[in-house]
């Protein structure tokens, strides 16, 4: 299986007076923009993933449809309530098995995703220091199935690569 | 759907496990905005033939006062956005109103008055203004191919965003101490002590002055017609928009003293309004979207043009065609010829 993980794009700054619950803050149009060109860049080394799994928060949700439209027209978004902060990684991982598909995007955040990509490399979330900038991505591939420590990191790539790449085959 | 998302917005504000059905919405509502709603029973307000001009003052502006604060708990709780547009057809009606009855109230209340209500209206004019955009991009989206569809719900997201501060600072309005100064200055109004420092006496009978008031307006509204006949700029159009707007109220204002033919020429100037209205507002909405296409970078070529493609939509939707603005005029002014 192969997991294409992503973290959402640029939102609304945390602790910003409109949004009183830190789960309805929503991307910007800046952060739109952005994770518009870093999906195209996505598109030329990635393979079109089967399933598209987001966390429910609406930040992940937007990015989850950027990615869908740039990788996926065709395939529905679903939602996985421990792709939040906080979230459970075996949990996560259950989840990710039962899909049963080859290949697989979830779009979640930091600093949960980071723990999670060390928990499915080394099989503890602190042991592998990785990070994503926002709208950054990485392909893990697990050769018998998604589980701890039973991962491999193929790539991890910031978006202003991402963006350069898109702005390399666009030209 | 509607009654989850009201329990959640209402227990979020008193409290969760407070609200037991939907019926205690209301008692809800009147929770979370500290206040006691006041019964919507307009009957107190009606003017009677019996009444001096200065008791049809005080009952229009009762009867708006009455309104606007009926209106400002769904306001506050921010589910349906018809709560914030009452509220400040409310005050836009009052400040109307003061104009109208400029001759029975005093000059120093008038002015106050209008600064009060100019401040709270603009608080919520400028969340109405996203919810009017919101709901018409939202609209074009539905329909639009898709980079077009992008570029509008982009700019969609951007106004929701908006929005939603101007919605923080419109609850720190309805929260401060001058909202709650505005209410107990409202307080003899909507109970109708038509007293000296509300209102002069010696006006004579409503009916006598009402017409002779109406007419006032319905000049203005003839003047501001001929200057849009001769020169339709989009400043001219506006300031007809605005005396159709005013002559409305005026006739509601007395409606109820000369039955159904004003209640009917309210209606027929209510229209006029609506089509030089829809107009204004995608104006405004082609001004901010073309603000926003000035931000979409240059590497993006679809999504410009999506932009682009919905702008020229947007530019003809703003335009009021001749025929149109013909239609305005000539009905505006048989109105007054009638």
């Amino acid at each position: 299986m192969e997991l294409l993980i992503v973290r959402h794009a640029i939102a609304v700054e945390h602790g910003d007076p409109a949004y009183k619950r830190d789960d309805d803050r929503p991307l910007t149009p800046e952060g739109m923009h952005k994770f518009r060109l870093a999906a195209r860049g996505l598109r030329e080394f990635t393979e079109k993933p089967d399933r598209i799994v987001s966390s429910p928060l609406i930040r992940a949700r937007q990015t989850a449809e950027i990615l869908r439209d740039a990788l996926a027209p065709d395939v529905k978004i679903e939602f996985c309530d421990d792709l939040v902060p906080g979230g459970d990684f075996g949990r996560a991982v259950t989840f990710l098995r039962q899909l049963g598909a080859e290949r697989v995007a979830i779009v979640g955040h930091e600093p949960h995703l980071s723990g999670f990509t060390s928990y499915l490399l080394v099989g503890e979330k602190c042991k592998a220091s990785v990070t994503y900038k926002k709208g950054g991505a990485a392909l893990i591939t697990f050769p018998n199935g998604p589980g701890a420590g039973h991962g491999t990191l193929e790539w991890l790539v910031q978006p202003s690569a991402l963006r350069e790449i898109a702005a390399t085959h666009s030209a | 759907m509607l009654e989850r998302e009201l329990k959640l917005r209402i227990s979020e504000e008193v409290g969760p496990g407070q609200i037991k059905d939907v019926l205690e919405v209301r008692a809800g509502l009147e929770d979370a905005a500290g206040i006691q709603v006041p019964e919507l029973d307009e009957s107190p307000f009606t003017p009677h033939q019996s009444d001096r001009l200065a008791d049809v003052a005080v009952k229009n502006m009762g009867r708006q006062l009455a309104r606007m604060f009926w209106y400002e708990p769904g306001t506050r709780v921010g589910v349906d956005p018809e709560y914030v547009h009452d509220m400040r057809v409310a005050t836009r009606r009052l400040r109307t109103a003061l104009l109208v009855f400029a001759d029975v109230i005093p000059e120093k209340a008038r002015l106050e008055w209008q600064r009060e209500l100019r401040w709270i209206g603009r608080g919520l004019g400028r969340v109405r203004d996203c919810d009017v955009e919101l709901d018409r991009v939202k609209r074009m989206a539905a329909d639009a191919p898709n980079p077009e569809r992008s570029a509008l719900l982009i700019f969609a997201n951007k106004v929701q965003i908006k929005r939603a501060r101007r919605r923080a600072k419109l609850l720190k309005q309805l929260d401060s101490t001058r909202f709650m100064a505005l209410k107990a200055l409202a307080r003899p109004w909507i109970e109708m002590r038509a007293d000296s420092a509300l209102v002069r006496n010696g006006d004579g009978p409503a009916y006598i002055a009402g017409p002779r008031i109406v007419s006032e307006w319905d000049a203005r509204m003839l003047a501001a017609c001929r200057t849009a006949e001769q020169l339709p700029t989009a400043e001219n159009v506006h300031a007809l928009r605005i005396s159709i707007k005013h002559l409305r109220y005026a006739v509601e204002y007395f409606a109820d003293l000369e039955g159904h033919g004003a209640r009917h020429r309210a209606k027929q100037l209510g229209r006029l309004q609506n089509i030089l209205g829809a107009r204004q507002d995608a104006a405004i909405l082609l001004r901010h979207i073309r603000r926003y296409e000035a931000t979409i970078p240059e590497e993006d070529r679809d999504l410009l043009l999506g932009a682009r493609s919905a702008i020229e939509k947007i530019d003809r939707a703003a335009r009021v065609k001749k025929s149109e603005l013909h239609q305005v005029l000539k009905l505006g002014t048989d109105q007054w010829l009638a």
